[in-house]
């Protein structure tokens, strides 16, 4: 049955995923143009840092999109045919959903072993300045996490009902409004930037996405 | 009002300097310090009194020119502004005198006065001449922050603060003398300035060799800079990225780079400019060791660098700090140190919260739906 629960969401998912394996292979290779300097002064090193630092916001933002894309295919014929297949099959819910998730999760492990051979392959022939390190390795399983950190939130708003999306909405919408009367009453207005700083931070669920994401580093 | 709190501040000025010359001229404590530090006190005392006055003068003669502008006195920081942009420049001014003051402490006295007018790039209305000709002009760009502001307002203290300094001590900061603290991303910076360096005299202070560390600081001065700041390897590496600033078809150009003759990478290097030779650290760098002497000599500390008159960093600077010279170096490479950036690795902790909630979520998925019990 996963086999072809496999085979059903590769052929829903398929175009995001191999556009995500294209992408992840050459973030790494297009962030390191700029080390191919033989013998590079403090400011070309430093611009060289600057440049890889620039990209490394490209790494959170695929990782986001593609758990993105890949829960939301993952449910979305389901939600189509209102789960007609889904009730056909003689097994529980949690066992399907559960199927479900291991199906995209392998599905994200194709774009994570791309960057991850795009990481190695630019560090080998870049050339890196003295003081400075790669970590090809870091980064592809920073990649991974944040992937798969971003893959389980979503599907697991997908995994609900509308009303369950829209509740979730609301609730961000609620904190929205809230904030601005806050703001509004002079009572200060911090309750969103709280909520943020806590999901950012450990051991909030998005910890994974802050901090370098550097492929070559200090 | 503006005019009442101008004068309400010049008057508080005023009852300050009366205070720092009560507690200035306290005999326990002339036995106990040099005279010189409290010359250069009253000598900033009265550049203060001087331009409190000048300043009240420049208010009544806007005032006269019936020029809607509102002004913000801080210490020693007489800002004006459009009443639009007040809120803005207030708290910009507010914040570059807070600055001052965590680095300066008590000697924020020393700081000379001055004058500005803080306009927004995208204000239509031309400045005033009797402002034009008596306050320095900043303007900022649309959406600045008042941290911006600031910032602007607080270079401009420190690019004036170099005339208190000898020639030499200017030229070491770079001509901008660091009177507000580094952020910790000026330090990373330098660490990164210090970590990445080609040089090997940078390479031995990175792993902790003080004495080059003072070489590179050129404490003390080099006798021939090109030799004592640069090896052999260091010099042919050095025409090979400056090369633009050397003529195309200098026969030593090519002796230097190609041949690697020591000899010619001499030559060269000899051949430029005073001034032209780029010294082993940044300004940026040489400015961190001046924030580390104040952040470490404390209280009077930025007063001791002042009044230290044997003419050069190195003695001002351990003036300041209170300190040995390696013992300023030790804290300086202690402070670049501790300012690495995190290298991108990933702790055990980080690795298995992101681990435990994809496990969380993917129970959410699991659990309640409207078909749960099938």
């Amino acid at each position: 049955m996963f086999k072809a629960i496999l085979y059903t969401q590769w052929k829903w998912s398929r175009a995001v995923v191999m556009l995500s394996v294209v992408i992840a292979f050459t973030l790494p290779i297009m962030s390191v143009q700029r080390a191919g300097i033989t013998e590079p002064s403090r400011w070309e090193t430093q611009e060289l840092l600057h440049a890889i630092e620039m990209w490394s916001v490209w790494y959170t933002l695929l990782a986001a999109g593609l758990g993105l894309l890949v829960a939301t295919t993952a449910w979305a014929q389901d939600h189509r045919g209102r789960h007609v297949y889904a009730l056909s099959l003689p097994i529980p819910r949690w066992h399907y959903a559960m199927l479900r998730f291991a199906a995209g999760s392998l599905l994200l492990a194709a774009p994570v072993v791309a960057l991850w051979i795009g990481a190695l392959l630019a560090t080998a022939t870049a050339q890196i300045p003295p003081g400075l390190n790669a970590y090809p390795n870091a980064l592809a399983l920073r990649f991974a996490l944040a992937a798969f950190v971003a893959y389980s939130v979503f599907f697991a708003i997908s995994a609900g009902t509308t009303r369950t999306a829209g509740y979730v909405l609301a609730v961000v919408g609620a904190l929205v409004v809230t904030q601005v009367m806050m703001e509004a009453s002079g009572m200060g207005g911090g309750l969103v930037e709280v909520l943020f700083d806590r999901v950012i931070t450990w051991p909030g669920p998005l910890e994974i996405f802050t901090g370098r994401w550097m492929l070559i580093d200090v | 009002m503006c005019d009442r709190m101008f004068r309400t501040g010049v008057r508080g000025i005023g009852v300050a300097i009366l205070l720092a010359c009560i507690a200035g001229t306290s005999p326990a404590r002339l036995e106990a310090q040099d005279v010189a530090p409290y010359r250069a006190r009253v000598d900033s005392i009265t550049r203060l009194w001087e331009a409190a006055r000048e300043s009240a003068a420049r208010a009544d003669s806007a005032r006269r020119a019936a020029i809607s502008v509102d002004t913000i006195i801080r210490g020693a920081l007489v800002v004006m502004t459009t009443p639009q942009f007040r809120d803005l420049v207030e708290a910009a001014t507010q914040l570059a005198w807070e600055q001052l003051g965590a680095t300066l402490r008590e000697d924020t006295a020393l700081v000379r006065a001055r004058t500005f007018y803080v306009v927004s790039t995208e204000s239509n209305d031309p400045v005033p001449e009797p402002i034009r000709q008596e306050a320095e002009v900043i303007a900022y760009a649309d959406g600045s922050t008042f941290e911006d502001v600031a910032m602007r307002i607080g270079q401009r203290i420190e690019i004036a603060a170099v005339a208190d300094l000898d020639e030499a001590t200017s030229r070491f900061f770079g001509n901008h003398v660091p009177l507000r603290p580094f952020a910790d991303r000026e330090w990373t910076e330098v660490y990164v300035e210090l970590a990445t360096a080609p040089w090997s005299l940078l390479r031995a202070c990175y792993l902790g060799d003080l004495g080059r560390c003072g070489e590179a600081f050129d404490m003390p001065a080099a006798d021939d800079p090109v030799t004592g700041w640069y090896d052999a390897a260091d010099r042919r590496w050095y025409v090979e990225a400056d090369a633009r600033w050397y003529h195309e078809r200098d026969p030593r150009r090519t002796q230097c780079m190609e041949a690697g003759s020591d000899q010619a990478c001499l030559d060269l290097m000899r051949s430029l400019e005073p001034g032209e030779l780029q010294p082993p650290f940044s300004d940026r760098v040489r400015r961190s060791l001046a924030v580390a002497a104040l952040e470490l000599g404390g209280d009077g500390a930025y007063g001791r660098m002042l009044s230290d008159t044997s003419h050069g960093p190195e003695q001002r600077l351990t003036s300041a700090a209170g300190v040995s010279r390696d013992s300023l170096f030790a804290t300086w490479h202690a402070r670049v140190l501790a300012a690495r950036p995190e290298p991108m690795t990933i702790t055990r902790v980080a690795g298995w919260t992101a681990f435990f909630w994809v496990i969380a979520f993917a129970t959410l998925a699991a659990r309640s739906t409207r078909w749960r019990r099938a």
